[in-house]
């Protein structure tokens, strides 16, 4: 590379914040003989956040992990640290840290050893080197177990001692490729706990790849959602979740009802009905008229239709018959309130999950995640605390057009058709 | 209880089918151990020591132990970085480049021996070279040398391979994220974590060097190695003769088997 073009690397990085991005990734693909793994992937890191790289198994993660590492040459792309491409360089010419899922600590040489051996590469004497391996020892709270073979470590234990072998050369990028999968779910959240911690202490730029929507949302500053080798979403986690901008997202980061509407007027403000019931979507208007009305079961009401028959008549017909009446007018119109029969109840422990049929809502081809026959009404699952309701229960759903996301339907469907992705 | 489950473990085993598979194989472990008795039973008879003391017989070891570990020492030194192409690259030919490694192994030796005579022989161009500068090819310990490693090498070459194979590459790939290049990674974590079979593979090469005939026979007739001063002696003596002979030649390998076992620690080396 000519010092042109690296100059020009480095305008063009420092471009949209004022400093030097800790990783860029820009326009990464990669195609394993005719398969693409990575399609046209850009994402930037800030000195010192936390990114977590989320995605299905087969999504393109370990593909842009190996890449950025330098074990992947990209088929097309540029990879730069601090601001200096190393997309060509060999994997021991840059400074990123990998922890892998499976253990790789060396199993003929000591944890001390272990957390030595980057130290060793980069010259650092004795002395400094006997230092650092303390240290580091320390913040992983293992400092106890310097003389002790990996063999005899459990698996938290191996995991700390990796991520204090990957963090004692003091890497520009710590990349941390599934790190906690191989571990049983209490030990995993005690560890990503610890990793944050230690990210806070250290402040060193990571990504934090998981297939994990849980762990992802907890560790991250910010997330990146991957799938079929493109990224579907950046963004920071409540963001995302709250308000995903497409349906891949909305499914991926967590539960999801879906019904299918359609737009009737989106001239001043778009109105969505889901049958006969309209409401009004604060959001820019979807590119198709065939919609999909997606909303988090934390946002839905369920309210028996005998206790609350007043406000379920009032309700009925939701923001169509807006009669424009002063202030509590945009409340009305997003207001959406839905009739149906509770079909089960489930105990998930803090609260109920209440799965309703809907009497009347137009139904969407869901794919095999959602079995949903093609005649069956559909259903809309709602979350609640204390409702004492069961199945066969006439009830009214309710929820507000401020927490919905409204995607373009056959859009949508052309972008997943076909897709054998997990979706959780 | 524990002896209710003793007891019912080996009514287990003797269930007819295992019974089958016990008899076919208990003929077989008779045929490996009949003649290695009835051999050591004539051993009894023979004066070992008076044979192994006369020179022809002493010239013979003499060249055997020269010769075999020099044929290991290239065979590893030469071997063990193919192994490790080829349990880790692919690259266009590697098919063919495995077939030539296992050549030797399914080649008779004498063929072998003949394969290698239509280049170092008398009178091709390198062996002619070679003789008229003085290091003849054919009939001298090089010769010997030459034969051995042609046989013995594909051993330490395939052990090693497998080994090599067995060490997860992320440990490599890690290594190389820690700042350490190709060459300090094979040092430091892929040799030492393939040393059990690396160390099974020279074993087994230097074994199969020690005992070599077949091709050393058609290469260097002389000078007189274990195996070929065998044949000589079994001519004109028979089977007793080669009794004290055949004895050193188990002895030697034994005992390098026990040596590197011990000093490698390779639990056990054919198993690895």
């Amino acid at each position: 590379m000519t010092s042109v073009e690296r100059a020009r690397d480095q305008a063009v990085a420092g471009r949209d914040s004022g400093e030097t991005p800790a990783l860029e990734v820009d326009g990464l693909s990669h195609r394993y003989g005719r398969t693409h793994a990575l399609d046209d992937v850009s994402i930037t890191v800030a000195p010192g956040e936390l990114i977590a790289l989320l995605g299905p198994s087969g999504c393109g993660k370990t593909t842009l992990v190996q890449a950025i590492a330098g074990h992947v040459r990209p088929t097309a792309g540029r990879i730069a640290l601090r601001g200096t491409a190393v997309t060509a360089a060999a994997p021991e010419s840059r400074d990123v840290g990998v922890v892998f899922q499976q253990s790789t600590l060396y199993p003929h040489m000591t944890v001390a050893e272990n957390v030595a051996y980057g130290l060793a590469a980069q010259g650092v004497v004795d002395e400094q080197r006997e230092e650092r391996v303390r240290r580091y020892l320390e913040l992983v709270e293992l400092a106890h177990l310097r003389a002790a073979s990996p063999d005899a470590l459990s698996g938290g234990q191996a995991r700390r001692v990796e991520l204090a072998r990957a963090l004692a050369p003091e890497p520009d990028v710590l990349v941390l490729d599934e790190p906690l999968s191989a571990l049983d779910r209490r030990l995993r959240v005690r560890l990503r706990d610890e990793i944050a911690r230690i990210q806070r202490t250290t402040g060193v730029t990571t990504l934090f790849v998981t297939h994990d929507q849980a762990d992802a949302m907890a560790v991250a500053d910010r997330l990146v959602v991957l799938h079929d080798g493109a990224v579907a979403a950046t963004g920071t986690p409540r963001t995302l979740y709250e308000s995903p901008p497409n349906r891949f997202t909305a499914r991926f980061l967590g539960r999801s009802n879906e019904l299918a509407g359609h737009v009737v007027d989106d001239t001043d403000r778009v109105r969505v009905a889901i049958g006969e019931t309209r409401f009004v979507v604060p959001e820019t208007a979807p590119e198709t008229d065939q919609v999909l009305v997606h909303v988090r079961p934390e946002a839905v009401r369920v309210v028996s239709e005998r206790a609350d028959d007043d406000d379920g008549t009032t309700d009925r017909n939701g923001g169509d018959h807006d009669t424009g009446g002063g202030g509590s007018t945009g409340d009305r119109d997003t207001a959406v309130s839905l009739g149906g029969t509770v079909a089960r109840v489930a105990d998930a422990g803090s609260r109920y999950d209440v799965h309703v049929s809907l009497d009347s809502a137009a139904s969407v081809d869901t794919d095999d995640e959602t079995p949903q026959e093609a005649d069956s009404p559909p259903t809309v699952t709602a979350e609640c605390t204390t409702c004492g309701l069961a199945a066969g229960d006439r009830v009214r759903v309710a929820f507000d057009g401020h927490d919905v996301s409204v995607f373009p339907l056959s859009a949508d469907r052309v972008g997943s058709g076909g897709e054998g992705d997990p979706v959780r | 209880m524990s002896l209710a489950t003793e007891t019912g473990r080996r009514q287990f085993d003797w269930v007819p089918e295992r019974l089958v598979a016990g008899l076919l194989g208990g003929l077989l472990v008779v045929g490996f151990a009949l003649p290695f008795v009835a051999f050591l039973w004539r051993a009894g008879s023979v004066t070992v020591w008076q044979t192994l003391a006369e020179p022809a017989t002493r010239t013979a070891i003499r060249n055997s132990l020269l010769t075999a570990p020099v044929a290991t020492a290239i065979a590893t030194t030469l071997g063990v970085p193919l192994a490790y192409i080829l349990a880790r690259a692919s690259f266009v030919g590697k098919r063919a480049v495995e077939a030539l490694v296992i050549l030797p192994l399914v080649v008779p030796p004498v063929v072998g021996g003949a394969l290698l005579l239509s280049v170092v022989g008398r009178f091709t161009p390198i062996g002619a070279a070679a003789a008229s500068a003085g290091v003849p090819l054919t009939d001298s310990l090089l010769g010997v040398i030459l034969a051995q490693t042609f046989v013995a090498a594909p051993f330490v070459v395939i052990t090693a391979r497998a080994g090599f194979a067995a060490v997860d590459e992320r440990l490599e790939q890690a290594s190389r994220s820690l700042g350490h290049g190709p060459i300090a990674t094979f040092t430091n974590v892929s040799l030492p974590l393939a040393r059990g079979a690396i160390v099974a593979g020279i074993v087994l090469t230097f074994a199969r060097a020690t005992g070599e005939f077949g091709a050393t026979m058609m290469v260097a007739y002389n000078p007189r190695t274990m195996p070929t001063q065998l044949w000589v002696a079994f001519i004109s003596g028979g089977i007793d003769a080669i009794v004290p002979l055949a004895l050193a030649l188990l002895a030697i390998t034994l005992a390098v088997l026990a040596l590197v076992r011990r000093v490698a620690r390779v639990p056990t080396v054919v198993d690895t």
